[in-house]
């Protein structure tokens, strides 16, 4: 995992104990970790501290998850993406893919931790 | 109504052969006049060879006759040519002068007669005073008239009849039409004709103002939309306006006039689907609200109890693992509270696929295991059948596989829970068999229902009790459908049916 450690992961969630979990997670195994609070914060992170992978919610104020997956992609279609929310429907995983996330895990099916496999598997 | 008029009106006598029939009697008539009535010659004799003065009286009231009943036979032609009141009475008064006159005309043509063949006098007196013999002789002859006029009339009472019930048959068919015309006219759904080629042939006025167009506009035109036969489905349609209904169609096959078409019947549902569309997302809405802080819980004691947030006292593990099973079943709490609102509105959806029916239940029993085995009681299952296939939601079935096995294991305190799976028909039965406490018929009646749930305080630690109502829901969403049976002491058993796959079904 020596890699890791220089691997930026920005974190874009609403909720801070998301936050807080998964930055305990990814910062256990070595990761550098950013946060943003909103979608908007989140695309103006991209662009001024780029990191290596992005964890982005969908459900999030001012601009939705769905928005920022389409702005990131937009200019950049290299970054990887995994989409993790609470919407577990079909048209919402379908719809996430369609406009170009990697991965999509279902907060509450799934533990903080299995986002390293994840994660790993992207880079 | 329209055969039996039709078979009436052919079944009408020929007039001039009426006409002819007559017109013999009346010869034998004058025969035996002029043999025994006027003692001139034998009955054979005058019959064959009338003397020239009958012969011409006979020929001329023959004649006189055949021209009254062709005349008939034409006014009745012209009646049936034009059924209208007016020309039908008219008919009947021209025929019934005509008769009058012959009678008149008759009653000369003896009394010249009389002259002619006897000398009786002159044509004045022979027309107003006869003699008796003579009067009598006139009038059988006119009797004969008589008759012929009471047949045609009779005749055309028939066809008065006749015409009478396939008028009334009309202005029925009228009316029944015009209500039909009003149902269509004034059905709030749009109602459509098109053709093989799904040219529309009519429209209803809902019709055009669904789609903010005329008739006139809309005939000729393509259905662009999606029909099949005797289903229904939903689709979208923007009109001229720009507006996007969204319409509940039906279509079905008829014959149009003589050719094959299919009816649509639409039906505008828009503004259902905006409540049931703001309905979910309000669910949705409080689904996430409410399950995201738990979730968030979840997975920091998680990652307390992995000592990702430094080491821990077993104290503190003790603390973070009732946490952590009491929030579970929070979760578990909310989840099934917001399927039951979702099953309730109606925004639950189903996707059927081919599913192995063991790996299921397999996949669902799983997470029981632990805690079967920790009360002590057996799980045993009986026949299965590996390659069993069903036409499922694998998801909602695991689901349903699931909170039955849940009940059982929350029911039974020693024995067995014992499960089978056997295809029965055209489908697949699993039984879920418990040894538990077994419950009374009034908690039986009560068990699959939402409302009932909701009347009595929920055991905290179980949850709401919503399991079985989600189960019956989701069975028949699937098509298939669960019962129980149970007897008080002895134990419970659920058996679900569902579909076995076919070739046909999925999908």
């Amino acid at each position: 995992m020596k890699s890791a450690e220089t691997k930026k992961v920005l974190i874009v969630e609403d909720e801070p104990i998301f936050r807080m979990n998964y930055r305990t997670v990814l910062e256990e195994k070595g990761y550098s970790v950013i946060e943003a609070s909103t979608g908007q914060q989140g695309l103006h992170m991209i662009t001024s501290d780029p990191p290596d992978i992005v964890l982005l919610d969908l459900i999030l104020p001012e601009v939705n998850g769905y928005e920022v997956l389409k702005r990131i992609r937009e200019t950049n279609s290299e970054i990887p993406i995994i989409v993790f929310s609470v919407l577990s429907g079909e048209m919402d995983m379908k719809r996430a893919f369609e406009l170009g996330a990697q991965d999509y895990v279902i907060k509450g099916a799934e533990l903080p931790i299995s986002i390293l496999d994840k994660i790993e598997a992207l880079m | 109504m329209r055969d039996k008029i039709d078979s009436l009106l052919k079944k009408r006598w020929d007039i001039v052969w009426i006409g002819a029939v007559l017109g013999f009697v009346y010869w034998m008539w004058q025969s035996f006049r002029d043999a025994i009535v006027l003692q001139k010659t034998s009955f054979i004799h005058s019959f064959l060879f009338p003397d020239l003065i009958s012969l011409a009286t006979r020929l001329l009231v023959i004649c006189t006759f055949l021209l009254l009943c062709i005349h008939a036979k034409y006014i009745q032609e012209k009646v049936l040519e034009d059924r209208s009141a007016r020309n039908r009475s008219a008919g009947f008064w021209a025929f019934f002068i005509a008769a009058v006159g012959f009678v008149v005309l008759y009653w000369i043509i003896d009394s010249f007669q009389d002259i002619i063949a006897q000398a009786k006098g002159d044509i004045v007196e022979r027309v107003l005073t006869p003699g008796i013999t003579v009067l009598i002789s006139r009038g059988l002859s006119v009797l004969f008239l008589v008759i012929l006029v009471f047949l045609i009339q009779y005749l055309f009472i028939t066809r008065r009849k006749a015409d009478k019930a396939l008028k009334a048959a009309h202005n029925q068919l009228a009316r029944s039409r015009e209500n039909l015309n009003k149902i269509v006219t004034y059905d709030v759904d749009a109602v459509f004709v098109l053709n093989e080629k799904k040219k529309i042939l009519f429209v209803n006025p809902a019709a055009e103002k669904m789609l903010q167009k005329t008739a006139d506009q809309l005939i000729g035109e393509s259905f662009n939309y999606s029909i099949s036969a005797g289903k229904m489905h939903e689709i979208e349609i923007v009109n001229d306006q720009g507006e996007t209904i969204n319409g509940e169609v039906c279509a079905v096959e008829i014959t149009w006039g003589t050719e094959k078409a299919v009816l649509v019947s639409l039906r505008d549902v828009s503004e259902r689907k905006q409540v049931e569309q703001i309905r979910q997302n309000f669910l949705s809405l409080i689904s996430h609200r409410l399950k995201s802080p738990i979730i968030g819980i979840m997975g920091a004691i998680e990652n307390m109890l992995e000592g990702l947030a430094g080491t821990i006292t077993e104290k503190q593990r003790e603390y973070l693992l009732v946490m952590k099973e009491n929030v579970t079943v929070k979760y578990y709490l909310i989840e099934d509270l917001l399927t039951a609102l979702r099953l309730e509105v109606g925004g639950e959806e189903v996707q059927l696929e081919q599913t192995v029916l063991e790996d299921v239940i397999d996949r669902a029993i799983k997470p029981y295991e632990m805690a079967i085995s920790r009360k002590g009681i057996k799980l045993q299952k009986g026949k299965t059948n590996s390659k069993l296939r069903v036409n499922a939601d694998p998801k909602k079935l695991e689901k349903v596989i699931k909170n039955v096995i849940h009940n059982a294991l929350k029911f039974t305190s020693e024995g067995h829970i014992r499960i089978e799976i056997q295809a029965k028909g055209k489908n697949a039965l699993i039984s879920i068999e418990d040894s538990g406490c077994g419950m009374s018929d009034a908690t039986i009646k009560t068990l699959f229902q939402m409302e009932k749930k909701a009347q009595t305080l929920p055991d905290a630690n179980i949850g709401m009790g919503f399991g079985l109502f989600i189960a019956k829901k989701f069975m028949q969403l699937q098509n298939g459908d669960i019962e129980v049976t149970s007897s008080l002491g002895k134990g419970t058993s659920f058996k679900m049916s569902i579909p076995l796959h076919t070739k046909k079904n999925i999908g």
